[in-house]
């Protein structure tokens, strides 16, 4: 349990961040749009289940502070902390409203004594926003989705609800959720407004349908899915081999690792590179070669991009991806690619790795806790080292930045006040100074998942505004505690933001001290630190140190869609393009292209998927984002 | 007086009496969803219902037989679905016959309860063991190796991916599918053996001659239900086992329809798809039916 | 006793006892991935015997109350709907295997049962139609909706054809009534076939999961089969953050689940047995078969 409870807080570190805003120029547009009767609008949107405080958004909840210093919540009768400043219309409590949800469980247990509507989890929630949660059902992966799925199908849905872009679009059309946009665009909300202006609000635009916001978007915009390059540093040792500078060395290493025969069983059995099928730039992932295409070549497999022009196109059909294609083939032909790459799937990948049998892997900077941890366990001299690197040395790196939305929280058409959720999301997006709940929220016990709302954190600490922070730690060592970081923080945020940076302690003091660990001498994969043995240690410090330092010294220039949505064409189309994408792209990368040049073949599947109905897509999504 | 109460009730009421609670929950749970159907033909949206949702005419049916390779699909469904009714019958049959032979009763049950066990193993644990044995560092290819057959991917191989679906299907369920024979076995009168025998038949020719005309009814009428199944071809199977290789004879219907459900949340197409598999097996089971019927003289049901 | 053992008899045994290895795989290695630790699992190094052996699965198993509980349920699924099943099974069967001047209507249902067998509204309708009979978390909503199995009833049906009819018209004349005849001459003539359609319907109530997830809430109510579906996780790099993907891949724990379905297996293999006694065995219909 206590491993968990580690291993959460550091997640939380990564993935919860702490910023929002932040004094972005382009934050000014969410306050923009801000209409003079908002202020009106709050008067009249009262919540009928509130009754002692913050009634009105304007009243300042400090005057009532002996209200709200009276609540308590769960088991542990937990306090509002009152030293933080309630100030501004933005905080507003629910206390005593109910709603009702359902659980994707995600196969994990809650913590002994702890019920799905009544853990840690919920209580902090109940914290910062007073609301209550009622849930009508909980499933895990699969059975939820499927269980969900017929609940939207039947126009059965609970009061609050996270869902996908593509439920999304279903749940609009069939008109049973809430329209937002009033609330989300001109109520007082400053938090998410400079949240979502942060990425140019390119989150909201992937939630709009027919000018109206329906949902709440998560919005998405580091390089969390970005497959970074591992590769297994004990191996590069023992061949003397130099660190990788473009993807030619990397090439050599691959060799130079199938030709080692590590497990010296006398077989031409190392892999070189193992790929998934995993081409599109939007998903990312263990395995997926999507960077390769990203900077041999600059297309964007999966994606849709602008041309200079202004004219959009699918990035599968870019040029450029011929030079990847063609790159990969010529891999695939010297064998550093396995020959039946096609038929792999995340299980082989972690089998593969796991044996040993492979020393380059491409997976997200936290691979180190899963796809590598295998392989951490069962080989304790494995070490591994991760990379970012650019086509030529010098050039800039592109990498995935994921899509702008990735899951978006609707209310129900009908509930009776949509706005108390808009007000927990800002409230929950992070960030603020004034957090009611940020000394418990470090020791939650219960997974993430079965928080109320889940997901609505702030863009991670790899984005944009955090790249100094990251030079600032990984490069200069500037920065080396929770305080100077949160000094760093309010200086960059003018004040505006404290920074939680509790949470990211983790990752800088801890993999400090292991670093520290390791010039006394000590064996890197012998360190054990807290409650967690050595081989898990280890996994912590490759996802945390290893990978996100690699990023951090990359600085990638972010890669993301131009258009989320889904057209007609694609419903139509869609399912037979998708595969013949796929198809195509894994036979020219094998080489099976019936006797023509890649380039050629390349060619004429650019003409073949314009003409079964790409053309007529290409056209929707233009006319849809206009030039 | 007794007797004379019986009487006064004729036999087709009780007949009615039996027939009727079962047809009354068909009725309310199956029959009753029919309305869904009509989705197959709208723009179907769950507020406004089956009778409220736009009609949009045969677009749903449109988008799957417009893509160029729906045709390919369902030449796959029905390669897999014929093959997997075909040799997995023949399987069970055969094996059915076979376990007939064994005479230590103890090894026939150890042997039959070993057999049927797969049909409890999910095919998501199934696809992963045989991907191991399978797949490229597997088994089978090392074998393959030793032998000098080289670059053979046995997974991801079109023209041998039907086959390998369907031995690994028929391996998984024979042991099941023979219960309903081995039960019919048990109604074959073992004096017909020993007059075989006294004619001097072999145990072949017994087989032949007695063992399966006595089975051949359940044998037809097996048959001519598969049917009912026969756009069916499997889809948790194909759909763990599949990848991009062998996309062009192993793409089935059910995947295709799934991928679809990916890309788009439309509950009209799943319909459409469904209704058009419902009619095809209304068609080949009315003609099976009548096929036993004049050729055979049998009456199916 | 009176054959001899011929080399075609070596060659049969030979060739199934091989066909028995084949089929034992499967559920060897799920017993085996129970037995081992994780790590090993995951890095597809256990094959064919367990590696890092360990209890510690079986040990969570046993403090799982929603696991033991879910057993309970499904226990009552079986004996409830089997004996459901089988009544209306036996009932429907017996008078539409009559010949058709017995019972004219006879074809009408027939044909009834057969296309209801093919067209079904699909999942969303029924998703409805359970709502509007009030049978959301409840019991009766996994038994109800398939009380009558028509593919079973379609082969009993035809098994109790085998049935010589005249053994109906002497019953008949001795004054007894359709049921009579039915459970005293046609019931006790088919065992076989009723245990092989019994075992059918156990089995098919056993490994029901759907009905179970999408028609029951409560947690508290839902039948093992469910519980085990609900063990699977999916990672989707579109829509989860990086968050969500560690916890799960953390959670994940393969050979919990391995040990699940071990355990879910013991009644299946429990069971077997005192079916299987009755059609392994040949009976002797010699009096009957016409």
């Amino acid at each position: 349990m206590k491993q968990k409870a580690v291993s959460m807080l550091l997640i939380a570190a990564l993935a919860a961040g702490m910023l929002t805003g932040c004094g972005n120029e382009a934050s000014s547009g969410g306050e923009g749009t801000k209409t003079p009767d908002s202020g009106a609008k709050q008067e009249t949107n009262e919540s009928p289940a509130t009754d002692k405080d913050a009634e009105t958004g304007e009243s300042d909840m400090q005057g009532d502070g002996t209200d709200l210093s009276q609540l308590t919540f769960g088991q542990d009768n937990w306090k509002i902390d009152m030293s933080y400043d309630y100030s501004g219309p933005q905080f507003k409590r629910f206390d005593g409203m109910e709603f009702t949800r359902v659980v994707d469980t995600m196969g994990t247990d809650l913590p002994e004594g702890m019920t799905i509507d009544d853990n840690d989890r919920v209580w902090d929630f109940q914290l910062k926003t007073g609301l209550t949660p009622k849930t009508i059902w909980s499933a895990s992966g699969e059975a939820y989705s499927q269980k969900l799925n017929a609940a939207i199908a039947s126009g059965e849905i609970p009061d609050l609800l996270r869902v996908d872009l593509n439920q999304y679009y279903a749940l609009v059309k069939a008109d049973l959720v809430a329209d937002l946009t009033d609330e989300i665009l001109n109520g007082d909300h400053p938090g998410i407004q400079d949240l979502y202006a942060m990425g140019d609000n390119a989150a909201l635009k992937a939630v709009t349908v027919n000018g109206r916001i329906y949902g709440l978007p998560q919005a998405y915009m580091s390089f969390d899915n970005a497959p970074i390059i591992w590769i297994r540093q004990d191996w590069m040792e023992q061949l003397n081999l130099e660190e990788p500078k473009t993807y030619a060395d990397l090439e050599k290493i691959a060799l130079a690792f199938m030709e080692a025969d590590f497990d010296g069983n006398g077989q031409a059995d190392t892999y070189g590179f193992p790929i998934l099928e995993r081409y599109s730039t939007s998903t990312g992932g263990d395995g997926s070669p999507c960077d390769l295409f990203l900077n041999v070549g600059k297309a964007a497999p999966g994606i849709w991009q602008r041309q200079e022009d202004g004219t959009v196109i699918y990035g599968s059909l870019m040029d450029g991806a011929k030079e990847a294609l063609t790159m990969l083939n010529d891999w695939y032909e010297k064998g550093i690619i396995p020959s039946d790459f096609a038929t792999w799937d995340d299980e082989t990948l972690k089998q593969t790795i796991g044996e040993g049998k492979a020393g380059i892997l491409l997976s997200p900077w936290w691979g180190g806790l899963t796809t590598l941890a295998t392989n951490v366990t069962l080989d304790p001299n494995a070490r591994w080292s991760a990379y970012m690197l650019p086509r030529e040395e010098g050039e800039e790196i592109r990498s995935a930045a994921g899509n702008p939305a990735l899951s978006v929280h609707v209310v129900r058409k009908g509930f009776e006040d949509p706005s108390v959720f808009v007000y927990a999301y800002d409230m929950l997006s992070g960030g603020y100074k004034a957090d009611p709940a940020s000394g418990y929220t470090n020791s939650l016990k219960a997974n993430n998942t079965y928080s109320p709302m889940q997901g609505c954190s702030s863009p991670s600490v790899l984005t944009s505004p955090m790249k100094d922070a990251l030079d600032k730690i990984f490069v200069t060592h500037e920065i080396k505690t929770q305080e100077e970081l949160e000094a760093f923080v309010q200086q960059e945020t003018d004040g505006l933001m404290k920074g939680d940076g509790a949470q990211f302690t983790m990752m800088i003091e801890y993999g400090l001290a292991m670093d520290e660990m390791v010039e006394e001498g000590q064996n890197l994969r012998d360190i054990a630190i807290g409650d967690l043995d050595a081989p898990t240690t280890y996994t912590w410090y490759l996802a945390g140190r290893i990978g996100i330092r690699a990023i951090a010294y990359a600085q990638p220039a972010p890669v993301s869609t131009v258009f989320q949505g889904t057209t007609d064409g694609m419903n139509n189309y869609g399912t037979f393009l998708a595969d013949f994408e796929k198809e195509a792209y894994t036979k020219m990368i094998m080489g099976d292209t019936d006797g023509q040049s890649i380039s050629d073949y390349f060619d004429a599947f650019v003409e073949k998927y314009l003409e079964q109905g790409g053309a007529e897509i290409t056209q929707e999504v233009q006319d849809l984002i206009g030039k | 007086m007794k007797k004379e109460n019986k009487k006064r009730i004729p036999d087709r009421l009780y007949y009615w009496l039996m027939v009727l609670p079962g047809a009354i929950f068909v009725f309310l749970f199956n029959m009753r969803t029919w309305p869904g159907i009509l989705g197959a033909f709208q723009d179907f949206v769950p507020v406004k219902g089956w009778y409220g949702s736009d009609w949009i005419g045969l677009t749903n049916f449109k988008i799957f037989f417009r893509q160029p390779n729906c045709f390919q699909i369902i030449r796959n469904t029905l390669v897999l679905a014929v093959g997997k009714i075909v040799f997995g019958q023949c399987m069970a049959i055969l094996f059915a016959l076979m376990l007939n032979e064994v005479r230590n009763s103890k090894l026939k049950k150890t042997i039959q309860t070993v057999t049927y066990l797969p049909h409890f193993v999910s095919w998501v644990i199934f696809a992963s063991i045989l991907r191991s044995i399978l797949g490229s560092t597997g088994l089978v290819e090392g074998l393959l190796k030793s032998f000098g057959i080289e670059n053979v991917s046995i997974l991801g191989t079109a023209s041998i991916f039907p086959a390998i679906m369907i031995a690994t299907e028929v391996l998984k369920e024979f042991g099941w599918s023979a219960i309903i024979y081995l039960s019919a076995l048990t109604a074959i009168d073992m004096g017909l053996y020993e007059a075989a025998e006294i004619d001097g038949a072999t145990r072949l020719r017994q087989t032949i001659h007695v063992t399966l005309p006595g089975i051949r009814h359940i044998i037809v009428l097996n048959a001519v239900l598969s049917l009912g199944g026969i756009l069916n071809a499997g889809f948790d199977q194909i759909f763990n086992m599949y990848n991009t290789l062998v996309m062009s004879t192993g793409d089935i219907i059910d995947t295709w329809v799934y991928r679809q459900g990916l890309i788009s949340f439309n509950y009209g197409v799943g319909t459409a798809v469904g209704l058009f598999k419902s009619i095809i097996a209304l068609i080949l089971t009315v003609f099976a039916y009548w096929a036993a019927d004049r050729f055979a003289d049998y009456k199916i049901f | 006793m009176k054959k001899k053992i011929t080399k075609g008899h070596i060659v049969i045994v030979a060739v199934l006892i091989l066909l028995s290895l084949i089929c034992l795989y499967p559920m060897w290695y799920t017993l085996i991935v129970s037995f081992s630790d994780k790590a090993y699992v995951e890095g597809g190094q256990v094959w064919i015997l367990p590696i890092g052996f360990n209890l510690k699965s079986y040990g969570k198993i046993l403090e799982d109350k929603v696991f033991f509980n879910a057993i309970w349920v499904s226990v009552k699924r079986v004996v409830v709907g089997c004996s459901v099943n089988m009544l209306l099974l036996i009932l429907t069967a017996y008078p539409l295997c009559l010949p058709g001047r017995k019972f004219p209507e006879g074809k009408f249902f027939k044909w009834f049962f057969m296309v209801n067998m093919l067209f079904n509204g699909g999942l969303i309708p029924s998703y409805v139609l359970m709502r509007q009979y009030g049978l959301f978390d409840s019991f009766w909503a996994m038994i109800l909706p398939g009380a009558l199995p028509v593919w079973n009833m379609i082969l009993m049906m035809n098994f109790f054809r085998n049935v010589p009819y005249e053994l109906n018209e002497s019953a008949a004349m001795d004054g007894g009534n359709p049921f009579q005849i039915l459970f005293r001459i046609y019931v006790p003539l088919s065992v076989p076939s009723l245990a092989c359609l019994l075992l059918f319907q156990f089995v098919g109530h056993w490994n029901s999961y759907f009905d179970g997830l999408l028609y029951i809430n409560d947690v508290a109510k839902q039948p093992l089969q469910t519980y085990i579906y609900n063990l699977s996780m999916v990672l989707d790099f579109t829509s989860m953050t990086s968050e969500e993907i560690i916890s799960l891949a953390e959670t994940s724990d393969k050979t919990l689940n391995a040990a699940k379905v071990v355990v879910a297996m013991v009644p299946i293999l429990c069971v077997y047995p005192f079916i299987q006694k009755y059609f392994t065995t040949g009976m002797t219909l010699g009096a009957v078969k016409g």
